[in-house]
């Protein structure tokens, strides 16, 4: 062989010290909707997301949420839901509705020569929408339809019990929606719920691609009138948690192969100061490819595909969960490793070479999020949320660079008590 | 429009590059050109274990991902019936790095019996949890027999059967690699924010020294022309019937397979298409319903595939398909339909060469097929079509010689 590199000898590589933010321009509609103005890439297209602080902490009904924005298309005063379709597909946009525990979002995908018309209609299924009873029964039907099957999947079994454990049932972070909650919406507390929540006083946006006034201006032309200002802010909702006492449940499937395993807490949001170094431990124990969780459980035994683990935060509340779907005839051994893992990070200091490599990636990964027009408006989508600036990036690239391995033992003792967990296991 | 330029090696490695100044980042994409079409039915899923034990570390690094991490970066790979693809995504100022892992695993893989047991474990809980232990699971386990009886795609890319995986030796994976994993096997694609030059150069310097390699000539069993319609019917723990229904279509660059693709999109794509208003609004006979190509480099499937509602005989069920695929059969299209498909194909390309990594994997892909630049013909191919041309390839198409029916029953 004629090769005269030295390929055991890696290349040169530069740490990513800082990042960029892009300025994010915020202006005012005519009637005080504020829009966020993300002006990047090349192409002529844009992504618009319209956001209604109407998610699953103030519906009264599980699910209604998502039924009332993922209906906003079945029909409308000028237009039948057939024509909507027509019109939205003709125009080749994309529209996603979607909802999450604060919120519910249209997200419209947009060319720049198709964006004027769906505007139009876009204003029209948000202010006039009329929830007819004969589309609502056919989604609420499929609907119905699709969770019948989705409870026979083991790993959605155990994400609705561990939600149940951590929060309580009653509590919107907890809450799983049973198959006798379906019939509980009907158009009259969908379109309740809509008057309520679907009002500009309840509504921001974000737009990001490329853009300059004109697209401000049409954003302004279909959704900046009064007209749909009620000037009566729907009350913030207040829930309780209340954790299950029971720290352990196993839910016997019969004919399953494998069992999904669910292992964690209640745990602190973002607007704990120790968040991202819980971020950083969690990103050692499961959060990428080469963490401890991957390497010993899927690379030394291989008892399964993947397994991983999640620091979610939410407004009021956040958890910590490990989740894998492991061979039934080797799920015992696999729980056994993941405390283990756990344990090893609070007796243990983290070793310079791991940590540099989880710095690293975990840099690499935020420059992701400031990548490119979608990227970025997402990355904002979250930040806005809890009315944080471009300044939470910096304390998290400055909490990144200096953690040290004592600190992140000490977050592995404050939060990682084996006796607070929760053990969940379907199969 | 993506902006290609490209050039080979001495040892027949292509490699192409888009150029996009707009990002942080570099997406590196190498194709294989193998999968499991490759395969000997008596071993087979085993194109996508390789692709596993392709993580395994290489003759000089023992791992592949901790040095990627290290420097920002992030990497999958897939597998399926024609190719093997690795991708890496890397901040534009660390790309040397990927050109060195990547180069390094093609030169010689590290051949170990321990990681060659663990990614078995693997592989076999990966089979479980995708195709065994969810409802509807197994679907495609059952179809592809059922379509071909000849040509290795009669076998899904996991494999046939747990036990051929577990059976997988060294030896295997040893001729595996000599066979396939040859620069002049394989595409390398780079989309992002590096200049031509630059990539000429390290694809030289880690690439070049890389030997040529001795590749088998493909010559595939081709599926004989189906004469007479299939019906396969199974009974599982499922809640709902479904109604499986594929149909033989031309190969990936045949002129018609714009034509196909363009029928798939009248029949399914979006919520005015004719399946979703006429079968799930209108008469209620489906939860969920979809027509889709597989569009394969060898003649690929036309698929429908219906989840039932719950009340719906299975007869009244395929009717309704039946009569969907009789109007298009005879004709029955508006010009202002086909505009809206191509509409949303624009849109859909448009989007999609927003990103890096997507135009990375797919000018790879259009290279394997002859030229990287007919990426950029793709949207006029599709706007060429006529309603003409759909209800000739319709008639074609859609006859029940050509047919092969799955119904995934629950049990009685």
């Amino acid at each position: 062989m004629n090769d005269t590199l030295d390929r055991k000898i890696e290349p040169l590589f530069k740490v990513i010290d800082k990042i960029d933010f892009v300025k994010t321009d915020k202006q005012l509609l005519g009637n005080g909707i504020p829009v966020y103005a993300i002006n990047e890439g090349e192409h002529e297209l844009v992504k618009i997301d319209i956001i209604f602080e109407a998610g699953e902490w103030v519906q009264k009904i599980p699910m209604l949420s998502y039924t009332v924005v993922s209906m906003l298309c079945e029909g409308s005063t000028f237009h039948t839901a057939e024509e909507i379709a027509e019109i939205f597909d003709f125009l080749g946009s994309y529209i996603y509705y979607n909802t999450q525990k604060h919120s519910a979002t249209i997200t419209i995908y947009s060319l720049h020569k198709h964006l004027e018309e769906t505007l139009q209609l876009i204003e029209e299924i948000i202010k006039y929408p009329l929830f007819p009873e004969k589309e609502f029964e056919t989604f609420n039907n499929k609907r119905k339809q699709q969770y019948v099957i989705d409870s026979q999947k083991v790993e959605l079994m155990a994400q609705k019990y561990f939600c149940r454990a951590i929060f309580g049932n009653a509590h919107p972070y907890g809450m799983y929606p049973e198959l006798k909650d379906f019939d509980k919406i009907n158009t009259n507390n969908i379109r309740a719920f809509h008057s309520q929540y679907f009002i500009a006083e309840n509504c921001k946006i974000i737009i990001a691609g490329k853009i300059d006034d004109s697209h401000l201006l049409l954003l302004d032309r279909y959704l900046g009138d009064i007209d749909w200002q009620k000037l009566v802010v729907p009350t913030p909702a207040n829930h309780v948690i209340i954790p299950s006492d029971d720290k352990q449940l196993t839910i016997e499937k019969k004919d399953a192969v494998q069992s999904a395993i669910r292992i964690g807490k209640q745990t602190i949001n973002r607007y704990d100061p120790d968040f991202p170094k819980f971020q950083i431990v969690n990103t050692i124990l499961g959060g990428y490819f080469g963490s401890r969780l991957m390497s010993n459980i899927r690379e030394e035994k291989g008892y399964t595909y993947g397994i991983g683990s999640g620091l979610v935060s939410y407004k009021n509340a956040g958890y910590f969960v490990i989740t894998s779907e492991v061979g039934k005839n080797v799920t015992q051994e696999a729980i056994k490793e993941v405390y283990f893992e756990i344990e090893r990070l609070k007796t243990e200091l983290v070793s310079d070479n791991e940590l540099e490599v989880v710095r690293n990636y975990m840099m690499g990964n935020l420059l992701r999020n400031f990548d490119g027009p979608f990227a970025l408006s997402d990355t904002l989508k979250t930040i806005l949320e809890y009315d944080f600036g471009y300044d939470y990036f910096e304390t998290y690239i400055k909490t990144l660079k200096s953690i040290t391995p004592k600190q992140i033992k000490s977050i592995a003792v404050n939060h990682l008590e084996k006796s607070s967990l929760y053990e969940i296991i379907a199969g | 429009m993506i902006d290609i330029k490209k050039f080979s090696l001495d040892n027949g490695l292509m490699v192409v590059v888009n150029e996009d100044k707009t990002t942080p980042f570099v997406a590196f994409n190498m194709l294989y050109d193998v999968g499991s079409k490759d395969e000997t039915p008596d071993k087979t899923g085993f194109a996508h274990l390789f692709e596993h034990l392709m993580f395994g570390g290489s003759v000089n690094i023992p791992s592949f991902d901790e040095p990627l991490q290290r420097v920002g970066g992030e990497n999958n790979a897939f597998t399926n019936t024609d190719i093997t693809n690795y991708y890496i995504t890397l901040p534009k100022e660390n790309i040397e790095t990927a050109f060195w892992l990547e180069s390094d695993r093609m030169l010689c893989l590290d051949f170990s019996q321990n990681n060659l047991n663990v990614q078995k474990n693997v592989v076999c809980e990966e089979f479980r949890q995708r195709y065994l232990n969810k409802p509807y699971g197994d679907t495609w386990l059952l179809l592809r027999p059922l379509a071909y009886k000849i040509h290795p795609y009669q076998w899904a890319t996991i494999g046939k059967d747990i036990e051929q995986i577990e059976n997988a030796t060294l030896g295997d994976v040893k001729e595996f690699f000599f066979k396939y994993y040859a620069p002049n096997n394989a595409v390398l694609s780079i989309s992002g924010n590096i200049p031509f030059e630059e990539v000429k150069k390290l694809a030289q310097k880690w690439f070049g020294p890389i030997e040529r390699r001795r590749v088998p000539y493909r010559h595939l069993p081709q599926e004989p022309k189906q004469t007479e319609k299939q019906i396969l019917t199974v009974h599982r723990n499922v809640p709902y019937p479904s109604i499986y229904k594929v149909f033989k279509m031309c190969k990936r660059l045949d002129k018609d397979y714009y034509v196909t693709d363009i029928i798939s999109d009248i029949l399914s794509n979006g919520k005015s298409s004719r399946l979703y208003k006429k079968l799930v609004q209108e008469k209620k006979l489906f939860s969920d319903i979809n027509a889709y190509i597989t569009g394969e480099t060898d003649e690929g499937l036309f698929v429908f595939s219906g989840n039932i509602m719950s009340g719906i005989s299975v007869d009244d069920a395929e009717s309704g398909i039946d009569e969907e695929i009789s109007k298009i059969k005879e004709g029955f299209l508006f010009d202002y339909e086909l505009t809206k498909v191509k509409n949303k194909i624009e849109s859909t390309i448009k989007f999609s060469e927003t990103n890096i990594l997507n135009k990375a994997m797919n000018i790879a892909k259009f290279e394997l097929f002859g030229d990287a630049d007919l990426i950029n013909s793709e949207f006029l191919n599709y706007s060429k079509v006529q309603i003409l041309d759909i209800k000739r390839v319709a008639n074609e198409l859609f006859v029940d010689e050509n047919c092969c029916t799955l119904y995934y029953l629950p049990h009685e």
